[in-house]
């Protein structure tokens, strides 16, 4: 059990490293949305398009003035997430009321940009086998274990 | 006498079609995440969300509501914060 019921709430039980890891992680990320906060499409990096869709099928036209009117608020959005998820890493930081859903929405998105980078596809959706010889195991690794903190957090909001 | 009034019409303004709005399939979200997220923002039993997460999964899409433009508007927008992959567009049933 990762989260620990305590008074106020509940506290996220982890290692120190993996709490180092997705704290970087998360910064990082951080640091990606705010420089796309004011990118346009065109300057758009290829693996944080997944965070910013688009919302007309196949029309340009309004998904122009759709994004002119929206892509700020989102980009907050997704800031306002990470942010809060950095602070509730710190250890010892008990989980309120709406915390666990932030936490979860952040850990999402980290593992949709990095899930992007690796080019997840459905035939290694649930493969979780490393191989040393991959350039990019760790990653991959990483991907799983958010895969399964997510799976963890979701379990403990439907409780 | 009748006045004839010319009335421009807008072909962008049709009340009568409304909008959907679709989710559709990726091979990063979680099954367990769409199905909270759906139940989350929409409202729906774990019955109604789970067999729209299914059709997502199975079909590529699945239409998660519908309504004025507007409204799918707003939709929208709330799946993006969550991080689903959602469009809308005009309803062509």
């Amino acid at each position: 059990m990762i989260f620990e019921p305590v008074d106020g709430g509940l506290r996220l039980a982890i290692d120190n490293h993996s709490r180092d890891v997705i704290a970087h992680l998360l910064g990082e990320l951080r640091n990606e949305v705010e420089v796309a906060k004011t990118a346009t499409p065109a300057e758009l990096e290829p693996h944080m398009k997944r965070l910013f869709p688009t919302a007309y099928h196949n029309d340009e036209q309004h998904n122009d003035e759709y994004r002119r009117l929206t892509h700020g608020d989102l980009a907050d959005t997704h800031l306002a997430a990470l942010n809060d998820a950095l602070l509730l890493l710190a250890p010892g930081r008990v989980f309120g009321e709406g915390d666990l859903e932030r936490f979860v929405r952040a850990i999402n998105a980290m593992r949709l940009v990095l899930g992007t980078v690796l080019d997840v596809s459905e035939d290694d959706a649930d493969d979780d086998t490393s191989d040393s010889d991959d350039p990019v195991a760790l990653q991959r690794e990483v991907y799983h274990y958010l895969g399964w903190l997510l799976h963890t957090s979701l379990d403990q909001l439907r409780k | 006498m009748s006045t004839v009034t010319d009335v421009k019409h807008d072909s962008t303004v049709d009340l009568d079609r409304p909008w959907v709005v679709i989710v559709w399939n990726d091979p990063i979200n979680l099954m367990a995440y769409v199905t909270w997220v759906l139940q989350k923002l929409f409202g729906y039993n774990l019955e109604k969300a789970t067999a729209l997460m299914l059709d997502v999964h199975e079909k590529g899409r699945a239409v998660v509501s519908n309504g004025t433009r507007e409204h799918a508007e707003v939709d929208v927008q709330r799946l993006h914060e969550h991080g689903l992959w959602a469009t809308m567009q005009r309803d062509d049933a």
